[in-house]
């Protein structure tokens, strides 16, 4: 958790605006350290977290979930994480074996026209157990999803409208009856002047999303090409909630990760430029 | 009379001597394990291999992290790509890791054979010119060392070990390997044309060939034991919380293959109860310091994936049928990858494919223009 990224989002683990569906975007350049703040943040504040983790073992953001002072092996033992590795469920059904069935979760990679049902069907039940406490379990704050990351879908043959229904379905579960947040990430990887126009499905799948979310993230290299002090910037943008009568506000970050955290200073103010 | 002082100057430093030994002992993060070749990164702590080039291996940030993928976009007459690829099998002969050479074109043999000579100033390859010669042959003051003569008598081949478990060697491309250092190292080959697809009746979003090679490696990674990347992370910290978490690690499911591993040796001991801990704990150690005994990192070298003779019709059709498949069979490598010793690098002829979302899956992709 950084706290100089909740002070810019005027949000913390004890008091933090619910129903919101963050999007964080990278292009050329890699926004995952968000995601584990995002992991980190909900975690300490408390909330049921169900995570899919697609791209990494569960080893690997457990071990940076550690650098922030978070553990994940102990929320998921006391039952506030629920945590989908994407990686090791889709082995049983990429080297298919007669013995081993397999979860039915990851079940568009069999068949990606099916479409994300199974994956929709897994987080519902997970985030639904959260509403019916058990006797004597711990209890937690509103639900919370977060993907790590969407594009992984596209390449493994979903088609980005099946994915945006995907989106659709949670939030409409997530956000609007459980009054939980969602945290998802997409990656882009080509130029955003360049139009190919047709078979760009992330930047349809990103046009898509933004048009869906609440708060954007939008991760970027510096135009100015690689720098040590300055890892790239990030682009917030507030979109414009009901009534509030407000016009969508954007603001121009730069950040630079650093082992146990990040910071975050307006354009030019970094202490290798000051 | 000065013998006293002496002496009662002398016994207290000898008494302090072996604490002054343990404090000034060399900080060292014990759960770093050693293999040879490889070294812990700078930054992170990733254990790190060599790609066998050494700028490259710098502009990776040190090396290439087990575990992870190496794309490298073929040129277009696959020299320098292929060159590549035989640095970095050459540089797991070398440093006595495991192989893995996967090919659809070229026999893997052929690819072995083609490996760079490695240029080793201290190897210790037992040739008999380098038998001790005796010291009334007249020719010897010859070639006797004129300065440095007192290093003349040094013992020429204990260094063996010192250089296999160097990281990154220099390698002479006009030579081809030795055959003896070559046959030295363990290697696995999976030549396609020798893997029949059969038709199975079990839908896989893969291509067969695809499949028959990643069904392969898992085969090869758990037979040899690479499988413990994945099972050390928790095994480390129940080590560390104690007795009462072991049941619910032993019946756990997130240990995987690990435990897979082990009840095929020994079922009982997972079914059983609180009284059996200690000794299911004593057998989880002991079968834990067995496997670290014997660790090794599997080098995965794929060549030319995504070429037609992979039957795979990326390259052929301005709109294939298995769109998602090369993209579908990385995902399943990084799958194996991340649980396992090994590491892969994977050329890919990515100028005859309409380049899609392919990059985003790899730990880093290095494209290499021939510039013809």
């Amino acid at each position: 958790m950084y706290t100089e990224l909740n002070s810019i989002l005027s949000t913390g683990p004890d008091s933090f605006t619910q129903g919101d569906f963050i999007l964080v975007s990278d292009r050329q350049s890699d926004a995952s350290f968000l995601i584990h703040h995002f992991l980190s943040f909900y975690l300490r504040a408390r909330c049921k977290v169900c995570f899919l983790g697609l791209v990494q073992s569960f080893s690997h953001y457990s071990a940076v979930s550690q650098r922030l002072g978070v553990s994940l092996a102990q929320a998921k033992e006391k039952g506030q994480l629920v945590f989908l590795e994407g990686l090791n469920e889709s082995l049983s059904v990429l080297i298919p074996q007669e013995t081993h069935a397999g979860s039915q979760d990851m079940d568009f990679l069999r068949d990606p026209a099916v479409g994300l049902r199974s994956l929709y069907e897994f987080v519902q039940s997970s985030v639904r157990s959260s509403v019916g406490v058990e006797e004597g379990a711990e209890e937690w704050g509103p639900p919370v999803l977060l993907v790590d990351d969407l594009s992984v879908l596209l390449s493994l043959g979903v088609s980005a409208g099946a994915v945006l229904d995907f989106s659709h379905y949670c939030r409409a579960t997530v956000c609007s009856q459980l009054q939980g947040n969602m945290v998802m990430l997409v990656r882009c990887d080509g130029e955003e002047e360049e139009e190919d126009g047709d078979d760009e499905g992330s930047e349809r799948l990103l046009k898509g999303l933004t048009h869906q979310c609440s708060l954007a993230l939008n991760v970027q290299g510096l135009p100015t090409g690689y720098c040590r002090d300055i890892h790239g910037q990030v682009e917030v943008c507030w979109r414009r909630r009901q009534g509030d009568g407000q016009n969508a506000q954007k603001k121009l970050f730069q950040y630079k990760v650093h082992d146990k955290g990040a910071s975050f200073f307006a354009r030019g103010t970094s202490s290798a430029v000051l | 009379m000065m013998a006293a002082p002496v002496e009662s100057v002398c016994k207290p430093s000898a008494e302090r001597s072996p604490f002054s030994a343990t404090s000034f002992q060399k900080k060292s993060r014990s759960k770093l394990i050693s293999i040879p070749g490889t070294r812990p990164s700078v930054q992170n702590g990733q254990l790190l291999v060599s790609t066998g080039v050494t700028s490259l291996d710098f502009l990776l940030g040190g090396g290439l992290a087990v575990g992870t993928v190496l794309l490298i976009e073929e040129d277009r007459y696959d020299s320098y790509s292929r060159m590549i690829l035989k640095y970095f099998l050459a540089e797991g002969v070398v440093c006595r890791h495991e192989l893995f050479v996967a090919a659809a074109q070229d026999n893997p043999d052929d690819i072995l054979q083609e490996l760079p000579a490695p240029i080793l100033d201290d190897v210790a390859i037992h040739k008999p010119a380098e038998q001790p010669r005796l010291p009334c042959e007249t020719h010897d003051s010859l070639d006797s060392m004129m300065i440095a003569w007192r290093y003349q008598n040094l013992p020429k081949v204990q260094s063996a070990l010192a250089s296999s478990s160097r990281f990154g060697h220099y390698y002479d491309v006009s030579k081809t390997m030795e055959p003896e250092i070559r046959q030295a190292a363990k290697c696995h080959r999976f030549y396609l044309p020798e893997h029949p697809t059969e038709s199975s009746t079990t839908r896989s979003p893969v291509l067969k060939s695809y499949s028959a090679l990643l069904r392969s490696l898992q085969e090869v990674i758990h037979r040899e034991g690479f499988d413990v990347a994945a099972s050390m992370a928790p095994l480390a910290a129940e080590h560390r919380c104690g007795a009462k978490n072991v049941l619910g690690f032993l019946g756990g499911s997130h240990i995987g293959s690990l435990s897979d591993r082990l009840s095929s040796r020994s079922p009982p001991e997972f079914e059983n109860t609180t009284q059996d801990i200690s000794t299911s704990l004593k057998y989880f150690k002991s079968s834990y310091s067995s496997i670290s005994k014997s660790r090794n990192i599997l080098r995965i070298g794929l060549h030319s994936l995504g070429s037609a003779l992979w039957d795979d019709d990326l390259s052929c059709h301005d709109n294939p049928t298995h769109r998602h498949s090369l993209t579908a069979f990385l995902y399943g490598l990084r799958a194996l990858l991340r649980s396992s010793l090994s590491v892969a690098v994977v050329t890919v002829p990515s100028h005859l494919i309409q380049w899609g979302l392919l990059l985003t899956l790899c730990f880093s992709v290095t494209r290499y223009d021939s510039g013809l």
